[in-house]
């Protein structure tokens, strides 16, 4: 049984035209199923709860990096498999995973190949995309090494999911290293010796300065220090055709 | 150079290691995959795949790799089962034990040479 969860902000008109189709097509493809659509009055976590209660199979999440991030909890260890039709601003994980944005998805989504990802884990909080630390930080990998930037400026994340580095489902996270200017996924190619890349599995991160706080996926924060961690092959993924591994 | 050329650069490298040249690494290093330093590693550092050291590192540790390609310092023992290739550019200070050596013109190496694997000289198996 398919269950679709259209996010809140997919209520905008501009984004109608192409729901239309997408709906159209997924009908086309015979895996149409319930619909909800999240507005003030429903909670998007609450309705997650509710369909896997009533036992949808696949849920498939329509929106963007916010959608999946804000669910998270409520899909870890669960048989339900996840399907995403990215649309809309900030798609990271659908880059990652090599899911087209809106229509061409429902395609991928009929294929229906699925993964096990992995999770990263900072302290009890969970992470699917990445963290983003406030610098400076000192950093313990495998409790055997230490990493630290020489610049006094610079970014460091640690991802799950990466275009370039790693797999998603490889049971390890990758710490990133880039200097001031990086400019994040986009242009790791053109620094390729500035940005380090350190594959781990366990590490502790704790601020230089006082306290500080990472944040996660872009949406939730977690107070340092705390340790990270990989909870291996949690959530069931339907991935897409241009992914990297 | 042979090692780490892909056949496909967009895929994911497993494992593989980067140590930019803004970054430090202290500590007891092991890698899992490929190992590039671009950067300052100092403590040891293995890894049961390759290593390259670029022109920029400084490695102040004892290595060890299945091959090595070098072209900036270390300051310590390799030991490699494989090769070792210095460049114009590479310095080691330190012990070097491999089972094949190429030595560019223009490279410093400041230790003694074992080459594993190979006849020793009878004054060697006599320990003199």
């Amino acid at each position: 049984m398919y269950a679709y969860i259209y996010d809140a902000f997919l209520q905008d008109r501009k984004y109608q035209s192409a729901l239309v189709q997408i709906e159209n097509r997924l009908t086309t493809l015979g895996i149409h199923g319930r619909q909800e659509k999240i507005t003030i009055l429903k909670n998007l976590r609450e309705t997650v709860r509710d369909l896997l209660k009533r036992g949808a199979e696949t849920l498939v999440l329509v929106g963007n990096d916010e959608t999946i991030s804000k669910v998270l909890p409520e899909l870890i260890d669960s048989e339900v498999v996840v399907g995403f039709i990215p649309l809309g601003p900030h798609q990271l994980i659908s880059r990652s995973l090599g899911i087209p944005e809106g229509l061409s998805a429902a395609e991928d989504l009929s294929r229906r190949v699925t993964k096990r990802l992995d999770l990263g884990m900072a302290g009890t909080t969970n992470f699917l995309l990445q963290m983003e630390f406030p610098m400076p930080v000192e950093i313990r990998l495998e409790n055997k090494y230490s990493v630290s930037s020489l610049a006094p400026t610079g970014r460091m994340t640690v991802t799950n999911l990466h275009p370039q580095h790693g797999r998603p489902d490889d049971g390890k996270l990758e710490l990133i290293v880039e200097p001031a200017g990086g400019g994040g996924w986009s242009s790791w190619k053109k620094s390729a010796h500035q940005t380090s890349v350190f594959p781990f599995k366990k590490a502790t991160v704790k601020p230089v300065n006082g306290a500080g706080n990472a944040v996660l996926d872009g949406q939730t924060t977690a107070n340092l220090p705390f340790e990270i961690s990989v909870a291996s092959k949690k959530i069931r993924f339907i991935v897409g055709r241009q992914r990297q591994f | 150079m042979a090692l780490f050329q892909h056949d496909n650069e967009s895929a994911p490298k497993d494992s593989e290691t980067i140590i930019g040249s803004t970054v430090k690494v202290d500590g007891n290093f092991v890698g899992a995959g490929d190992v590039i330093v671009e950067g300052q590693v100092a403590g040891t550092l293995k890894t049961s795949k390759n290593l390259r050291v670029g022109e920029q590192a400084i490695i102040k540790a004892d290595v060890e790799a299945a091959n090595v390609w070098v072209a900036g310092e270390i300051r310590g023992h390799i030991s490699c089962s494989g090769k070792i290739e210095l460049a114009p550019t590479a310095k080691v200070f330190g012990n070097v034990d491999t089972q094949t050596i190429a030595v560019a013109h223009g490279a410093v190496l400041h230790g003694k040479v074992t080459m594993s694997g190979h006849e020793q000289l009878p004054e060697e198996k006599a320990g003199k």
